[in-house]
C-alpha cells in the first residue's frame, strides 16, 4: 500500500477508535476495529459516490445538503438534523491531530532549473510545492550568452583543449605509445611517431587556410579575342570557360570578348613527337 | 699582365688537348634499381702532336669499352686512388690524421684535372695514330654503368606503397663531383658544348641543363621517352646537372622560358614559392645590364636534397622543404635568400666558371654579394645590413675556433711546392709577420688539420664559412673602387663572355663534329685558358678591376684573398678637456690568437658629437695606434639643441646621462664594415645607451645592444626597454634588445623592482583590450608585432630569479599564453609561434635542486608541480601533431628538444628510446636532427657504447646523404660547444677504440663517392680524437703518459689548437713581470694534484683570463671584457675555476721544461702535434714558455689602462679585478 493511503486508514481507525471509545468502550480487539474501520469507509465511500450521482443528476458540480441527506436517505439511513447538530456540537468531541505531512523529497539543488513558482491560493498549504517549472511549462534549451570578454576566452580555450586532450587520449589509447613512467601508463603517453612522407610536412593541417582562389588552368594562357558578334560557334568551349574562368568571362551572347585558353609554348609541354630514323641520331 | 701566378702556365701542361663538345646520353635509367647506363662521347682536340693518353675523371662507374671515332678500340687503365687513402700498415701512428690528411692530399690530387691527374687513363691506339692530328678533334666514346651509387646521384625510392611519394632522381654535387655519374674532365675550366639524351619511362620528366630541343618516342618501340637537350654555351662539366621524376610541370605565368617542376601534390605551394621570381630576374638583368645567360631556366624541387639548393647551367636543383604557403612566414625569408643566390650563381659560377678550385670564392662570393644586393633591394637595408653583420660574426667565430680562412689558396700551396715559406713571407704586404702567419706556411694546411688544396679535401664547415667570406670581401672590393665601377667590372665580364660565346657559336661550332678549330685555341694561342673571357681567377680579375678603373687591387687581394684571418682592434680613449681632444688608443694585442692577423692601413672612426658625426681616417701603422682626433663641438649642457645624426636628421635627445664635459656621445670603429675585423670598443655605459638609441645603423645598434650585457643597471634597463618598444627601431635590434634585457634583468635580480621584465611590454603590446592578461587572437599581419610576439616570450624564458631559477610568474604566463592562443582568425600560420612557446618553456626548466635524485629514481609521484605543468603542455602539442600536425613539424622539433632538457636537468628518467624512435629513417629531416641532438647528447654524458654505434650506424648508412652529413656537423658541435652545466664528465663513449676504428674505416675506404661527407668523418675524428694516434689506441700505461701530454687535444682538440697557437712563439718580448713569476712559482707546487680531471679543466677554460680564443667560442659577441666583468661580478663560480685553470697552464708549463730536458719522444708530441716545421721544435718550446709571461704581463697593462679611461670619463662602470 503507497504512504498516503496508510495515511489515510490510520485516520479512519483513529476516528473509529475515538467513536468507539466515546461510546463507552474500553478496549477493544483489532480485527473488530479493523472491521469497523471498513465498514466506516464503505459507509462513506457509498455516501460520496451517492451525493455525486445526486449532484451531477441535478446538474451541478458541487453537492449541497440536500444532496447529501437525499444520499442518506437513499441509503437507507435516518437523518435526523437536530440530533446530528447536538451530536456535533457535544462538548466532550474528541479531537483527531491534523495528519503530518510526509517529508517531502529533497530535489539535488543542481536538478533543479528555473524559479519554482508558488502554490496557488486556492491549494493548501500543506500540498508540496509546485515542481520546477521546466518539469511542466518548458525547458530553456539555451543560457544567456556570456557577456564577459575574460570568461568568453577562459570558456573557449577550456573547450578547446578539452576537445585537444580528449581527442588525444583517445588516439593514445589505440595506437604504439611511449611512456615516460612505463608503471604508470596514465601519465604523458607520447604517442610513437609513424613514417611521413614527403609531402606531409609541406602541407600541415593544424589550420586550414584560404588558398587564392584563382583555380586557373596552369600552363595555360589567357587569349582574349575581340569578335564581331559571333552567334554560336562552339558552345562546349564557351561552356568551360565560364567553368575555368569563374565570373570573369561572361558567355553572353553578344559578348565582344571571346576568351580562349592556349597552351604556353614550352618545350616541356610539348608533345612527345613519335620516333623517326634520323641519320644524326645516335642511338647507343 | 699585372700579376701572374702559376695558372698561366699550368693547365697547358697538364692537359694537352682540350674538349669541344661532350655528349652524355643515359639509355638506361632505372630509378627502382638505382642503376644508369650509357655512354659519353668526348670531341677532343690534341694540342700536341704525338698524344699518347688522355686521362678522364670517374669514379663508381663501371667502364666498358673506349672508343676511337667508333672503330679503334682503346685501352684504359682505371684506378681510384680515394679507394684506399692510407694504406694500413704496421706503422705505429697508423691511425693518426696527420699522416690521413697528407695521404687524402695525394690521393685527391692524383685525380684533380687541374693537377694533371684523372682516374682513367684512355691510352690511344698506336693504329688511330693518323687521326689524333694536332688541332684536328677526334671523338672518345666511353660507354660505362652505374649501379647503386653513393653520391653524385641521388635515388630517392620510397619503400611505402602508398604510392603518395614517386620515386625519382638527381644529381647532387660536391664542388667538382660530376665525375660521379659520367666520365669527363672534371675540371671548372674545361668548358665545351654538350648534347644530353636521357632515356626515361613513360610518366617520367627528365630535367637537364641546356634548351630541351625535342622529346621523341625512344627507338625500342617500348613507351620510354627519351629528352633531348643541347647546351650551347660552353659549360663546364661540375655545371651538368640531370633530374629525373615524375614531375609536375608549371610554366611561370610571367616568364614562359622558366619551367618550374615539383613533386605532385605540391603544386600549390609551387605556386606561391615561385610568384616572385620574375621581379629576380628583371633585377639582376637590370642591375648587370646584361641579358640572363641562358634561353631557359629550370627549377626543379626535389626531396632528400644534398643540399637546400644546388645550380647548374640554366638549372637549379631545389630543396622541397623551400617550399611554403602563403600562411608561412618565417620560411620566406630563407627560400628568399636561396632563390636568389641560385639565380645569381646562374651568372657567376654556371655561366661565368673559374679557373681553378681556389678561385672558387670568386664565384662564390659575386653570386652571394649580388644576391646580397636583391635581398637589399627588396628586404630593405636593415636586413642587408644584418645579414652582413651575422656573416661577419660567423666568420669571425669561424677563424678564431678553427683558423684563417685562405679564400684563395693557390699562393700557399705554390709556396709549399716550389718557394717554400719564404717566398710567402716575401709576397705578405705586412712588415712584421706575427705568429699566425707561422701557422699558415708550415704545411698545405695553413694551419689546419685538412689540405686546402683541393676542395674534395676541406671541411664543409669550412667552405660554407668561405662562401660567406667571400662575399664580405667583395663587398670591401666594392666599397673600395665604388658600387658603379664594380658592376661595371661585373658588366665587362659578362659581356666579354657574350662576345666570346657568339664568336665561338658563329665560328661554326658544330653539335657533334666541329669543323672549325675549336674556339679555345682560336682566341690566341696555346695560353688561351688564361685568357678565356668565360673563366675567371684571382688573378684575372684583378686585372679586369685594373682595366675599368685602373685601380690596381694587387695588394688588397694578397691582404685579404691570399691570406686568411681577420684583424682585431681594441679601442679605448680618454677625453682631454683642456685641448679638447678625444686621444684614441687602438691596439692589435691578439695577434698571437687564432684567425687575427695584424693590420696596416687606413680605418675609419666615427665620432658622434654634440654636433654633428664626424668620420676621422686614421692610419694604422703599427700593433699600437694612438691618434688624437680634435672634437668639433664644444661641450655645453645648458642650451637645448637638436643634434645632427650621420644620417642628416636631427633629433632631441636628453643629455643629462653623459659626461657634462665632452661633447662625444658615441665612437664607432670602421662603421661600414669595410674590413674583416672584430672591434672591442671600450666607452662608458652611457655611450652605448646612446649609441643605442640615436644610431641608424642596425649593426651599431646590435652591437650597443650587446655590450649594455656588461652594464647592469636601471638606465641599461630604461634604454633597453624604450628599444624594445619603439616602433620605429629594426625588428632584430628589437628581438636581440629582449635578450639582452632578460640577461641583465638577471643580473639585477637582487634589486630588480616591479613584474617580470618585459611582461608589461608584452601584455601592452598584446594583452586584450578589457583584460591584458590575456592575449589577443593572434594576428601577425604586422610582422614587427609578429617577431616581438615570438621573442619576447622566449627571452622571458631566461629570466631567473635571486635562486637562479625561473620565477614562477613567468611559467604561468607562458603556461596562460598556451591556454589563450588562438588562432582562428589569423591568415598566418601560428607554427613558429608555438614553437616557440614550447621552446621558451624548455628554456625555463633550470637543473633540479636536490641532491637525492639522480635521474633513476624519479617516479611519476616525484614530478614537482612545475615540471607536470611543463609536461602537460609538451605531451598535449606532441600528441596533437600526430594527427594536426603543422607545417615541418616546428613543434615537434622543440617539444623534443625540450623533452631532453627536463632530462638533462634531472626533471624526468634520462631515457633516450623516445628519441630512437624519432631518428628512424622516414620521419621527417628536421624531427630526426631535433632527436638526434638529444641522442648526441644523452650519449656524451651519459651514453653507452650502444648508443654511439647507433649514431654511427646513421652516420656511416643512412639512406639520405644528407643526413649522414647534418649528423657528422650536429655531433661535431656538440662535442665543442662549451657544456653549460659542469657536471664532471666521464670520457664519452664517442671517444673509444671501437668508434675510432669504424670512423677510420669509413673514411678511409668507403666514401668513394661522397667526398663531403669524408671530410665530416676527417672533421669528426679530429674533434674526438685531435690530429695524431688517438689516445685510445694506446694501452693503460701510455695512455696516462699520454694523457699528461696531450691535455687538450685528446678529449677537445679545438682548444688543444687554441692553445698552442696562442703560445706559438713569434713576439719576444720583456721578461715577465714580477707578479707573474710569483704566481706560477706558487702554483707549480700545486700542479700535481689536478692531473687526474682534465675535462674540468677543459669546460672553464678560456673564462677568466683575458683575451684567450676560447672565450669567443659560444657567444655571438665580442667583448672579452664584458665577459669577464660578467664573470668577475655575477658567477661566483668563476674565481675557483680560474685558480684550476691558471694550474692546468702552470702544469703545462712545468712539463714543457722536463720535456725539455729529457728526449723522450712520446712525450714530446703534445705541444707539437699541430706544427707541421719540425725544424722549430726546440726554439717554439722556449719562446712558448716566454711568450705565456708576456701574456700574462698585456693583461695586467689592459686592466690598468681601463680603469684609467673610465675613471677619465667619469663613468661608474664596474672595473675588473683579476
Amino acid at each position: 500500500m503507497d504512504p498516503p493511503q496508510n495515511q489515510r486508514r490510520k485516520l479512519l481507525s483513529q476516528a473509529v477508535a475515538l467513536m468507539v471509545q466515546e461510546v463507552g468502550y474500553e478496549s477493544g480487539e483489532s480485527v473488530a476495529l479493523e472491521m469497523l474501520t471498513e465498514m466506516f469507509q464503505s459507509i462513506l465511500t457509498e455516501m460520496g459516490r451517492t451525493t455525486r450521482m445526486f449532484t451531477e443528476l441535478a446538474g451541478r458540480v458541487e453537492p449541497t445538503v440536500g444532496d447529501v441527506t437525499m444520499a442518506l436517505v437513499d441509503m437507507g439511513i435516518k437523518v435526523d438534523p437536530v440530533g446530528l447538530r447536538a451530536f456535533s456540537r457535544r462538548s466532550t468531541k474528541p479531537v483527531i491531530p491534523a495528519p503530518g505531512g510526509l517529508p517531502l523529497p529533497k530535489v539535488p539543488s543542481i536538478l533543479s532549473a528555473g524559479k519554482k513558482r508558488p502554490l496557488p491560493n486556492y491549494i493548501p498549504d500543506y500540498f508540496p510545492p509546485m515542481p520546477d517549472p521546466h518539469a511542466y511549462i518548458r525547458t530553456p534549451t539555451h543560457k544567456q550568452p556570456l557577456t564577459d570578454y575574460s570568461a568568453c576566452r577562459e570558456k573557449m580555450s577550456q573547450q578547446k583543449r578539452d576537445l585537444e586532450r580528449s581527442l588525444t587520449k583517445y588516439i593514445a589509447r589505440t595506437s604504439p605509445c611511449y611512456y615516460i613512467f612505463p608503471e604508470n601508463q596514465s601519465m604523458y603517453p607520447m604517442i610513437l611517431p609513424k613514417p611521413v612522407t614527403c609531402v606531409d610536412p609541406l602541407v600541415p593541417r593544424d589550420q586550414i587556410f584560404e588558398e587564392d582562389p584563382t583555380p586557373q588552368r596552369l600552363n595555360f594562357v589567357r587569349k582574349e579575342k575581340v569578335v564581331e558578334n559571333l552567334p554560336k560557334l562552339n558552345d562546349d568551349d564557351s561552356d568551360n570557360e565560364t567553368k575555368e574562368g569563374g565570373a570573369v568571362a561572361p558567355p553572353a551572347k553578344k559578348a565582344a570578348v571571346s576568351v580562349s585558353w592556349e597552351l604556353i609554348d614550352n618545350p616541356f609541354l610539348r608533345p612527345v613527337k613519335p620516333f623517326r630514323k634520323s641519320p644524326g641520331k645516335k642511338s647507343s | 699582365m699585372i700579376y701572374k701566378n702559376k695558372f698561366d702556365t699550368i693547365p697547358e701542361d697538364s692537359r694537352p688537348y682540350n674538349t669541344t663538345h661532350q655528349l652524355i646520353s643515359l639509355t638506361g635509367i632505372n630509378i627502382h634499381r638505382k642503376s644508369i647506363l650509357g655512354l659519353v662521347e668526348l670531341t677532343i682536340i690534341p694540342k700536341k702532336s704525338n698524344l699518347r693518353c688522355v686521362k678522364l675523371n670517374v669514379k663508381q662507374c663501371k667502364i666498358y669499352r673506349a672508343v676511337i671515332n667508333d672503330t679503334f678500340e682503346a685501352q684504359f687503365d682505371y684506378y681510384d686512388l680515394t679507394a684506399e687513402i692510407t694504406p694500413l700498415d704496421s706503422n705505429t701512428n697508423g691511425h693518426a690524421l696527420e699522416h690521413f690528411c697528407a695521404d687524402h692530399k695525394n690521393a685527391v690530387l692524383e685525380g684533380d684535372p687541374d693537377a694533371g691527374g684523372g682516374e682513367l687513363i684512355v691510352r690511344l691506339p698506336q693504329e688511330a695514330s693518323h687521326v689524333l692530328v694536332e688541332g684536328r678533334p677526334f671523338r672518345l666514346t666511353i660507354e660505362y654503368s652505374l649501379e647503386k651509387p653513393q653520391g653524385g646521384l641521388h635515388f630517392v625510392v620510397p619503400k611505402d606503397p602508398t604510392g603518395i611519394e614517386k620515386p625519382h632522381m638527381f644529381t647532387t654535387r660536391h664542388e667538382n663531383s660530376s665525375r660521379l655519374w659520367f666520365p669527363c674532365i672534371d675540371s671548372f675550366s674545361e668548358v665545351c658544348t654538350w648534347k644530353l639524351e636521357f632515356t626515361v619511362e613513360e610518366s617520367y620528366t627528365a630535367v637537364s641543363c641546356g634548351e630541351l630541343l625535342e622529346i621523341v618516342q625512344a627507338a625500342d618501340g617500348s613507351r620510354r621517352k627519351v629528352f633531348h637537350y643541347f647546351l650551347s654555351v660552353p659549360t663546364a662539366a661540375p655545371n651538368i646537372g640531370l633530374a629525373v621524376g615524375p614531375f609536375d610541370i608549371y610554366v611561370d605565368p610571367k616568364m614562359h622560358e622558366v619551367t618550374h617542376f615539383c613533386l605532385p601534390g605540391l603544386m600549390n605551394l609551387l605556386r606561391w614559392t615561385s610568384r616572385f621570381l620574375h621581379e629576380m630576374f628583371e633585377f639582376y638583368e637590370e642591375l648587370l645590364t646584361t641579358r640572363f645567360p641562358y634561353t631557359c631556366y629550370k627549377t626543379v624541387y626535389i626531396h632528400e636534397a644534398y643540399e637546400e639548393m644546388q645550380s647548374f647551367a640554366s638549372m637549379c636543383i631545389l630543396d622541397t622543404c623551400l617550399l611554403h604557403t602563403s600562411a608561412i612566414l618565417d620560411q620566406t625569408y630563407v627560400t628568399r635568400r636561396f632563390t636568389a643566390v641560385a639565380l645569381a650563381e646562374q651568372f657567376y659560377s654556371c655561366y661565368i666558371s673559374i679557373q681553378h678550385s681556389s678561385d672558387s670564392w670568386l664565384a662564390k662570393g659575386i653570386s652571394n654579394f649580388l644576391s646580397l644586393l636583391y635581398i637589399k633591394k627588396f628586404l630593405g637595408m636593415n636586413e642587408y645590413r644584418n645579414i652582413i653583420f651575422t656573416d661577419l660574426q660567423d666568420v669571425l667565430k669561424y677563424e678564431q675556433q678553427y683558423g684563417g680562412i685562405v679564400l684563395d689558396p693557390c699562393m700557399l700551396d705554390k709556396s709549399i711546392t716550389f718557394a717554400g715559406p719564404s717566398t710567402t713571407e716575401s709576397n705578405s704586404s705586412c712588415n712584421v709577420r706575427p705568429s699566425n702567419q707561422a701557422n699558415q706556411v708550415p704545411g698545405a694546411d695553413a694551419g689546419f688539420y685538412f689540405s686546402l688544396s683541393n676542395p674534395h679535401t676541406i671541411s664543409p664547415e669550412y667552405l660554407k664559412v668561405l662562401s660567406k667570406k667571400a662575399h664580405l670581401v667583395i663587398r670591401m672590393l666594392e666599397m673600395r673602387i665604388g658600387a658603379t665601377l664594380f658592376i661595371q667590372v661585373l658588366n665587362k665580364q659578362l659581356s666579354l663572355a657574350n662576345i666570346y660565346i657568339a664568336q665561338s657559336q658563329q665560328s661554326g661550332m658544330g653539335l657533334v663534329v666541329p669543323q672549325a678549330p675549336p674556339p679555345t685555341t682560336q682566341v690566341d694561342g696555346p695560353s688561351s685558358n688564361t685568357n678565356n673571357p668565360i673563366l675567371i681567377s684571382t688573378a684575372s680579375f684583378t686585372r679586369a678591376v685594373f682595366n675599368v678603373t685602373g685601380k690596381d687591387m694587387t695588394v688588397f687581394m694578397d691582404q685579404w684573398v691570399r691570406q686568411g684571418g681577420h684583424v682585431h682592434f681594441q679601442m679605448s680613449f680618454i677625453f682631454n678637456r683642456k685641448r679638447n681632444t678625444v686621444e684614441l688608443e687602438i691596439k692589435q694585442e691578439n695577434l698571437h690568437q687564432l684567425g687575427v692577423r695584424k693590420y696596416v692601413g687606413p680605418l675609419t672612426v666615427s665620432l658622434q658629437e654634440l654636433d654633428g658625426t664626424f668620420r676621422h681616417l686614421l692610419q694604422i701603422e703599427g700593433t699600437h695606434a694612438k691618434a688624437d682626433i680634435v672634437c668639433h663641438s664644444k661641450s655645453r649642457r645648458q642650451k637645448k639643441k637638436k643634434i645632427p645624426l650621420c644620417t642628416g636628421e636631427e633629433v632631441d635627445m636628453d643629455l643629462s646621462a653623459m659626461d657634462a664635459d665632452s661633447p662625444v656621445l658615441w665612437i664607432r670603429l670602421d662603421p661600414d664594415i669595410s674590413l674583416i675585423r672584430q672591434t672591442d670598443v671600450r666607452q662608458p655605459d652611457f655611450q652605448w645607451q646612446y649609441q643605442l638609441k640615436h644610431e641608424r645603423d642596425v649593426p651599431a645598434q646590435i652591437q650597443a645592444v650587446l655590450a649594455l650585457e656588461a652594464f647592469p643597471t636601471p638606465q641599461t634597463r630604461v634604454t633597453l626597454t624604450e628599444m624594445i618598444e619603439n616602433e620605429q627601431c629594426f625588428i632584430r635590434v628589437r628581438t636581440e634588445a629582449c635578450y639582452v634585457l632578460a640577461k641583465v634583468a638577471n643580473a639585477m635580480s637582487s634589486t630588480w623592482t616591479g613584474p617580470p621584465a618585459m611582461i608589461n611590454i608584452f601584455r601592452k603590446l598584446f594583452g586584450s583590450f578589457s583584460c591584458p592578461g590575456i592575449i589577443k587572437h593572434n594576428d601577425f599581419s604586422n610582422l614587427q608585432h609578429y617577431y616581438l610576439q615570438k621573442s619576447i616570450p622566449a627571452s622571458m624564458a631566461s629570466l631567473r630569479n635571486t635562486h637562479g631559477i625561473c620565477p614562477s610568474e613567468v611559467l604561468k604566463f607562458l603556461i596562460d599564453l598556451f591556454k589563450y592562443n588562438d588562432n582562428s582568425r589569423n591568415q598566418i600560420s601560428d607554427n613558429y609561434y608555438r614553437a616557440t612557446l614550447v621552446q621558451s618553456l624548455g628554456n625555463t626548466v633550470t637543473p633540479v635542486v636536490s641532491l637525492l635524485q639522480s635521474g633513476s629514481d624519479i617516479t611519476a609521484e616525484s614530478l614537482s608541480s612545475d615540471t607536470r605543468l611543463i609536461m602537460e603542455e609538451i605531451t598535449r602539442c606532441l600528441n596533437l601533431e600526430k594527427m594536426l600536425h603543422c607545417y615541418k613539424y616546428v613543434v615537434t622539433v622543440e617539444c623534443l628538444k625540450a623533452l631532453r632538457k627536463l632530462q638533462k636537468f634531472g626533471h624526468l628518467p634520462n631515457n633516450v628510446e623516445v628519441f630512437k624512435a624519432y631518428a628512424e629513417y622516414g620521419q621527417f629531416h628536421d624531427v630526426r636532427l631535433a632527436a638526434l641532438e638529444a641522442v648526441v647528447d644523452y650519449t656524451r654524458t651519459d651514453g653507452k657504447l650502444d648508443d654511439a654505434e647507433f649514431l654511427l650506424n646513421i652516420v656511416e648508412n643512412d639512406p639520405v646523404p644528407t643526413m649522414r652529413h647534418d649528423l657528422c656537423r650536429l655531433i661535431i658541435r656538440c662535442l665543442t660547444e662549451k657544456m653549460t652545466d659542469r657536471r664532471p664528465r666521464a670520457k664519452s663513449p664517442l671517444h673509444s677504440k671501437t668508434i675510432a676504428l669504424r670512423i677510420w674505416k669509413k673514411m678511409n675506404y668507403e666514401c668513394i663517392g661522397d667526398a663531403r661527407l669524408r671530410c665530416d668523418l676527417v672533421d669528426l675524428y679530429y674533434t674526438l680524437f685531435g690530429i695524431r694516434k688517438p689516445l685510445c689506441f694506446l694501452d693503460d700505461s701510455q695512455q696516462n703518459d699520454e694523457a699528461f701530454s696531450r691535455r687538450k687535444s685528446a678529449l677537445t682538440t679545438r682548444e688543444g689548437v687554441e692553445e698552442f697557437k696562442r703560445e706559438s712563439p713569434t713576439i719576444i718580448e720583456t721578461e715577465p713581470p714580477k707578479t707573474a713569476r710569483i704566481l706560477s712559482s706558487k702554483r707549480e707546487s700545486m700542479a700535481s694534484d689536478n692531473s687526474g680531471d682534465l675535462p674540468e679543466a677543459m669546460d672553464i677554460d678560456g673564462m677568466p683570463t683575458s683575451f684567450e680564443p676560447g672565450m669567443f667560442k659560444n657567444d655571438d659577441l665580442q667583448k672579452p671584457r664584458i665577459k669577464e666583468e660578467k664573470g668577475a661580478k655575477t658567477d661566483v663560480d668563476n674565481g675557483d675555476h680560474h685558480d684550476e685553470l691558471v694550474e692546468s697552464n702552470k702544469d703545462k708549463e712545468v712539463r714543457v721544461k722536463e720535456e725539455g730536458e729529457e728526449p723522450s719522444t712520446s712525450s714530446h708530441k703534445k705541444h707539437h702535434h699541430h706544427h707541421h716545421n719540425k725544424a722549430k721544435k726546440k726554439k717554439d718550446k722556449k719562446k712558448k714558455h716566454k711568450h705565456k709571461h708576456k701574456h700574462k704581463h698585456e693583461h695586467k697593462k689592459k686592466t690598468r689602462e681601463e680603469t684609467l679611461s673610465s675613471g677619465s670619463s667619469g663613468s661608474n662602470s664596474p672595473v675588473q679585478q683579476q
